[in-house]
């Protein structure tokens, strides 16, 4: 080895600036209101969101659970679902499963 | 990788939860035991912790834009200490590289045409990462630490120009494959003749290491844990099977590679694929005569065999022919052009019907609602088989991939001393221009 310093160019790219979000507000309570519960269905993980769903509505049965699956596969957007969930829900827990 | 893809959307402290891993397949008596169990990463019990996130306020989430800027120049150290650094940074491949000083990215420049400052394009690692950008000297930079010459920067240049990773991250172990076209491979002396694929060759070396280092370092890939999820990893990530078509001893009649895609054959061109593994010609099940081996049934036999693979891959096949056996797939099968033998395998190669249907359960409902030729396939004895060329072009809604529109590639090289193939479950990406890049 050489015993010389040197300087090296950095072999990263670019990467691009992170635009923060601002998370929605929480509930004060579940009770009473609406939550989604979407499956982005990744393959073969359909009873997995049934057995949530399930539980969900049996321990937390004043609450209104929906269930839905997104459009498309786990790859693809939704924007028109995301819009239904804004409108009437409250909240929404989206499960990606593998 | 969950907490990295949040943060870099912008929704670091977005509540996440998990469950016990995999839940694909699982029962419904396990997906519920799961859910009554305990997170893994938290300890606590997963449907309160759901219904705490959905009552609890989370950490204070700024808006606004943080901007990662980066420092051009990094030192001065020891070469033994920069050495080091980069290893614990994970920006090799494990083994030993050369150092990208100033003098060295310079003339590795000296390669091309094109201004450092030029973007060349960007990566990502899967579309749900973030995706980096880089120019002509980030890749030069990557290419001098691979050991690649500045007579192959053009070559590198192309791969990085299409923006294409070759450490795809999924829980799979993705490989992927680079085939060079055209006068580039004599003029920078890669090796498509005897051990094309093996560590012989300085150019496919370096060219091939140079592809993996982009993707670790320009298109945010090549963590584990992070931005690589692939539980086994795949030895062929290496040097990505960077081969050059044996264009010089194919049959008359049979066209290079990129020239099927459309590019003219003085053009050099380099062209991606994606895959797994390959398959040899002595796979299982072996012919009644040795030299059967060579019969393109045997091939369309192998092809067959890569259903192991997966339902996603639509069955898309990559056969790397040795010259000596494409002379004889030409001559004594008759089979004048690439396209006539491809044909051919797809009308030759069989699925078991009820496998099909396993892998398209919806073609099942079509079947059932009287869709051709799914309602006929329904009524077929057991055992009966279908040939993959009649697998349906659109995608069906459970395959999150379209189906490759030319499912069997066909590419010669090899050294004449065996009558050889491979059959890998390689489908193409896409092709690049490396002539643009000189």
């Amino acid at each position: 080895m050489l015993s010389a310093r040197l300087k090296v160019l950095n072999p990263l790219g670019t990467p691009p600036p992170i635009r923060r979000l601002r998370l929605a507000p929480r509930l004060p309570t579940i009770e009473g209101k609406t939550i989604y519960v979407v499956d982005v269905k990744y393959p073969a993980t359909k009873p997995f969101f049934q057995e949530l769903l399930s539980l969900l509505a049996t321990r937390y049965a004043r609450t209104k659970w929906v269930i839905r699956e997104k459009v498309g596969t786990y790859f693809e957007d939704d924007p028109s679902l995301w819009e239904e969930i804004k409108r009437d829900g409250d909240a929404m827990i989206i499960g990606i499963g593998h | 990788m969950v907490f990295e893809v949040a943060e870099k959307k912008g929704a670091a402290s977005i509540p996440i939860c998990f469950v016990p891993h995999p839940v694909f397949g699982r029962s419904a008596e396990q997906c519920r035991e799961y859910l009554e169990g305990l997170d893994p990463i938290t300890g606590r019990p997963i449907l309160e912790e759901i219904v705490t996130f959905l009552t609890s306020a989370p950490a204070e989430e700024k808006e606004g834009v943080i901007e990662r800027m980066r420092e051009r120049e990094i030192g001065p150290d020891t070469e033994e200490n920069l050495v080091r650094l980069f290893h614990e940074n994970g920006w090799t491949d494990g083994l030993p590289i050369i150092l990208p000083t100033e003098e060295r990215v310079e003339e590795m420049l000296k390669g091309t045409s094109h201004p450092p400052d030029e973007i060349v394009g960007s990566m990502r690692p899967n579309p749900d990462h973030e995706a980096w950008s880089y120019t002509v000297e980030q890749v030069a930079i990557n290419a001098v630490m691979a050991g690649a010459k500045k007579e192959y920067l053009p070559v590198i240049l192309a791969v990085a120009s299409t923006g294409t990773t070759s450490l795809f991250t999924s829980t799979n172990s993705w490989a992927r494959m680079m085939l060079v076209n055209g006068p580039v491979r004599k003029e920078i002396g890669m090796n498509s003749g005897i051990g094309a694929m093996g560590p012989f060759c300085e150019a496919n070396s370096t060219i091939g290491r140079a592809w993996t280092l982009i993707s670790k370092n320009l298109g945010n890939g090549g963590r584990p844990g992070v931005n690589y999820m692939g539980t086994q990893g795949n030895n062929l990530n290496y040097n990505n099977v960077c081969i050059a078509e044996n264009e010089e001893n194919m049959p008359d009649g049979w066209r290079p590679f990129h020239v099927q895609k459309g590019y003219r054959a003085e053009e050099s061109v380099v062209s991606l694929f994606a895959g797994l593994h390959f398959r040899p010609a002595m796979e299982p099940p072996p012919p009644v005569e040795p030299w059967a081996y060579t019969s393109p049934q045997h091939i369309a036999s192998v092809i067959r065999n890569l259903r192991s693979v997966g339902p996603y891959l639509n069955y898309s096949a990559c056969v790397l022919v040795e010259p000596l056996l494409a002379q004889d797939l030409a001559r004594i099968y008759g089979f004048q052009t690439k396209e006539d033998l491809t044909e051919w395998l797809k009308d030759n190669t069989f699925l078991d019907v009820w496998e099909y249907f396993r892998i398209y359960p919806s073609d099942v409902e079509r079947g059932l609602d009287g869709l051709e030729p799914y309602a006929s396939w329904l009524n077929l004895p057991q055992g009966a088989t279908i040939p993959i060329k009649k697998f349906r072009l659109e995608k069906p809604p459970e395959v999150p991939f379209r189906r490759h529109e030319e499912p069997i590639s066909l590419i010669v090289l090899g050294g004449k001393t065996n009558h050889w193939y491979y059959v890998g479950d390689f489908f193409y990406l896409t092709s690049a221009s490396i002539d643009r890049w000189r």
